[in-house]
């Protein structure tokens, strides 16, 4: 399959006043289309940093990140976001002040999708997360975790980007939710060809990826493949 | 388009903190503009009055103590008392110039002079000049001369009348026991016209017996430059017994000089000098004021350019107008009185003789001035008939051999300005006290301005304060909203962020929603802050009335007087460019904070700030 993301030698130093901190160390691997990826590893071994760099909101500081070919330096990066990569957090991070829909029509509003429009495909993707239509105009505080994190991977397929990047997607879920979320990721991957990233702890979203990597003192490595 | 429009969406959907924001904001800049208005309002009326009002002090030795001098009576043969002050030493003028004073002009004892003007017409007729004269008389019979006696006129030596009765009474009224007098004997007699003895009783003026009584003689006060008298020999003797030869001698010689002086002063005229206008207590008052032409220049003081001002009788009388020349021949000082007092007491020089003119030039017309008298005034403030205004520094030859008399400052001679406001008349108080000089009184005359200032002041501190509470509020009140709709914002600008929304796209989605309720709000509470001035710059000019009355020195004016002196105009106009400069200024302090709130925002790694949000 063709690479879709592919980094070569990507490290990445964080550098305060007093000190330098490697936070990422010759990291090489590939991503493809039409997989799940699972990046485990302890708190503060880098995890975040990569999938920070993967999401273009910040560059390597040594090494080479392409993406279909394309070193990520040289991309507009917030094009990159707009149209090719969104990331979903463990804290779901919706609009407070946005209904369902709106949040979801965000990102097509952003791309100059007509509103009309925007309202049917967001309709649209909504259905795909199976969420109810009664809750397109609660606000999200007024929906369940599970429904609040659906609503983000919605928004995040309403960028209609080919790239998924998930942090820690379960980390706020019961057990049941967290098997739905999973299962959206999979469906997303296998059957939409999206390229979906997924930084977890949790053992059952790692197993249920296709490749896994580990993550240690910011070096990585092929756990399962 | 689409971050602008969530931007305000976002604003909507939480109306209370917007809408709090929005008052709150609004009232801060109505705090500010009304501040700012009524601060420069203040400001404004202040340099305004500063223009129009000036501060004079009047200076007046006291005496050290007052000595009662008994005086006949001799229509009703009884003293009446008469308290003369004595002055002992003279203060010189010079003790006025110590460090500090901060003088604006003065202080200097003016001088009246006395000076011929022999092409002008001094008065529209001679009524009232008939009353005295100088003449030789005899008592029809021996007398002596504690009531009236019969005299026969033998020669008129000098009067301003033609005299043509034969015989006239005589009383030398002041003395208990006068001198007898012989009708074998002649007399040189210094006489005015007095009342009748039974006038009091009398229910007409006809019935009554018509006297002439004693005055002067012949007498000097003379002064030298530093201002002491000079000795002389004068008899001061109104009534004298002529002997042969007396006109050979001195004394016939003052009596001849006497009536010398008397006629030179028929066609004489008072000239003041002055360095400063405002130090003649007329001008000052506005009871004196330039009706055509224009008040000395700053250039004719310092220049001492021959100009005058002339009253506008006498201008009328003699077909004056402003630009004409006056021809005038200065004789003699008078530093102990003004104008309107009369001639010094002494006419003669130490050597019994009159004066002679020691400058004589043209003096061209500045301007013309006309007056009123206000019922209050002293004699000594007032304005004399004929009075003509000159610079100091126009007089060019040295007076000190022609000073006629000299005497105590007092407020009619001298005066000075020193800077308007309470404060500079507390600072000369206390600097005067401390040179110790006890028996010179400072009274100050400033026109009401201190209680205007007073009131401006407590004004300006007011509006000082809303200033400060608007500024004060005003930053703590864009800061705390700024922290509530962007720095607490900030994982919603990570979001965007994340979203792929540019940092541009992100600060404007912040920006816009938040300058949009700061500009509004600023437009609203400049428009209130201006409505607020308004009212309170109305409520200025009702509350604080003009009160022309201030000092320790001020004449008493009865209540409708002052009340029609409570006129002033305070300037009311308030500046729109005061509110939208407040306005504006909170609107960008705002625009700041929030940039400054956005800037932080924005150096947020992103997905730093959200994935620890969720853990």
């Amino acid at each position: 399959m063709e690479k879709m993301i592919e980094a070569v030698n990507v490290s990445y130093i964080y550098q305060t006043k007093y000190q330098k901190t490697k936070a990422l160390s010759e990291v090489s691997c590939s991503f493809e289309r039409g997989k799940v990826y699972a990046i485990t590893g302890k708190s503060g071994s880098g995890k975040s940093t990569f999938l920070s760099l993967l999401a273009g909101l910040d560059v390597p500081t040594e090494g080479t990140l392409s993406i279909e070919g394309q070193d990520i330096r040289k991309m507009d990066r917030d094009a990159y976001r707009l149209n090719r990569a969104s990331v979903i957090y463990q804290a779901f991070h919706l609009f407070p002040l946005l209904t369902v829909m709106e949040n979801v029509m965000f990102p097509m509003e952003l791309q100059h999708v007509a509103r009309k429009e925007a309202k049917v495909r967001a309709q649209e993707y909504l259905r795909q997360v199976d969420l109810p239509e009664t809750l397109y105009k609660k606000m999200p505080g007024m929906i369940s975790g599970g429904e609040q994190q659906r609503v983000a991977i919605a928004r995040a397929m309403a960028a209609g980007g080919e790239i998924l990047l998930a942090d820690e997607p379960t980390g706020n879920l019961d057990s049941q939710n967290e098997q739905v979320i999973v299962d959206l990721l999979c469906k997303l991957a296998h059957e939409k060809n999206y390229a979906v990233i997924v930084v977890t702890h949790n053992e059952a979203v790692a197993a249920a990826a296709d490749v896994v990597y580990g993550m240690k003192d910011g070096e990585l490595s092929v756990v399962r493949e | 388009m689409a971050a602008v429009k969530n931007g305000f969406l976002r604003l909507f959907r939480t109306p209370v903190k917007t809408a709090l924001f929005f008052l709150l904001l609004a009232f801060t800049v109505a705090l500010v503009c009304a501040g700012g208005n009524l601060w420069k309002l203040c400001a404004d009326n202040m340099a305004h009055f500063e223009e129009i009002f000036t501060t004079i002090g009047t200076v007046e030795q006291k005496p050290e103590k007052t000595v009662q001098r008994a005086v006949w009576r001799a229509d009703r043969k009884t003293y009446r008392y008469v308290n003369d002050p004595v002055y002992g030493e003279t203060v010189s003028p010079d003790v006025l110039d110590f460090e500090g004073a901060g003088y604006l002009s003065g202080p200097d004892q003016r001088a009246c002079y006395m000076a011929q003007a022999p092409e002008c017409r001094l008065r529209d007729d001679d009524s009232g000049m008939w009353h005295f004269m100088i003449v030789e008389a005899s008592p029809v019979e021996d007398c002596i001369p504690s009531d009236p006696v019969k005299m026969e006129l033998k020669r008129v030596v000098f009067s301003y009348y033609p005299i043509t009765f034969p015989d006239f009474y005589y009383c030398a009224h002041f003395e208990e026991q006068p001198e007898p007098m012989y009708a074998d004997q002649t007399y040189i007699m210094e006489l005015v016209l007095g009342l009748p003895h039974d006038w009091e009783v009398a229910e007409n003026v006809s019935v009554g017996r018509w006297e002439y009584q004693p005055v002067d003689g012949p007498c000097s006060t003379q002064a030298d430059a530093q201002g002491h008298l000079l000795p002389n020999h004068l008899s001061e003797n109104p009534v004298q017994k002529l002997e042969p030869g007396f006109y050979e001698t001195d004394e016939g010689k003052a009596w001849l000089a006497l009536c010398r002086e008397y006629e030179l002063s028929y066609y004489s005229l008072p000239v003041t000098v002055t360095n400063d206008l405002n130090l003649i207590m007329a001008f000052y008052a506005g009871e004196a004021y330039v009706s055509e032409g224009e008040a000395f220049l700053e250039e004719d003081y310092r220049q001492g350019n021959r100009v005058c001002l002339v009253p506008d009788d006498f201008a009328r009388r003699n077909k004056l107008k402003v630009g004409d020349s006056v021809h005038l021949v200065l004789r003699y000082a008078n530093y102990a009185q003004s104008a309107s007092m009369g001639g010094a007491e002494g006419r003669l020089t130490a050597e019994g003789k009159a004066y002679e003119p020691f400058e004589e030039g043209d003096w061209q017309i500045r301007g013309i001035y006309d007056h009123t008298v206000s019922p209050g005034r002293s004699q000594g403030y007032l304005l004399a008939d004929n009075e003509i205004f000159i610079p100091t520094a126009s007089i060019q030859n040295s007076n000190e051999n022609n000073i006629a008399q000299y005497g105590p400052m007092k407020g009619y001679t001298t005066a000075f300005q020193i800077p308007n406001g309470s404060e500079s008349i507390e600072n000369y108080k206390a600097l005067w006290e401390a040179q110790g000089i006890s028996h010179v009184e400072i009274a100050f005359y400033d026109g009401g301005y201190s209680r205007l200032e007073m009131g401006l002041k407590n004004m300006e501190k007011m509006s000082l304060i809303l200033l400060t509470m608007g500024i004060v509020s005003a930053v703590c009140i864009v800061v705390f909203f700024c922290y509530l709709f962007i720095v607490k914002q900030r994982r919603r600008t990570a979001i965007e962020r994340s979203l792929g929304m540019t940092k541009r796209q992100c600060a404007r989605s912040l920006l816009s929603g938040i300058a949009a309720i700061a500009m509004t709000g600023c437009i609203a509470g400049a428009a209130a802050g201006q409505c607020l001035a308004v009212s309170a710059g109305a409520a200025m000019v009702q509350t604080r009335p003009y009160d022309t009355r201030y000092s320790n020195g001020a004449p008493q004016e009865d209540e409708e007087e002052r009340t029609a002196k409570e006129e002033v105009t305070y300037l009311i106009e308030l500046d729109w460019q005061v509110a939208a400069l407040s306005g504006s200024l909170v609107f960008l302090f705002t625009l700041s904070v929030a940039m400054a709130g956005i800037y932080g925002n924005l150096r947020q790694e992103p997905l730093a700030l959200l994935s620890d949000a969720g853990k």
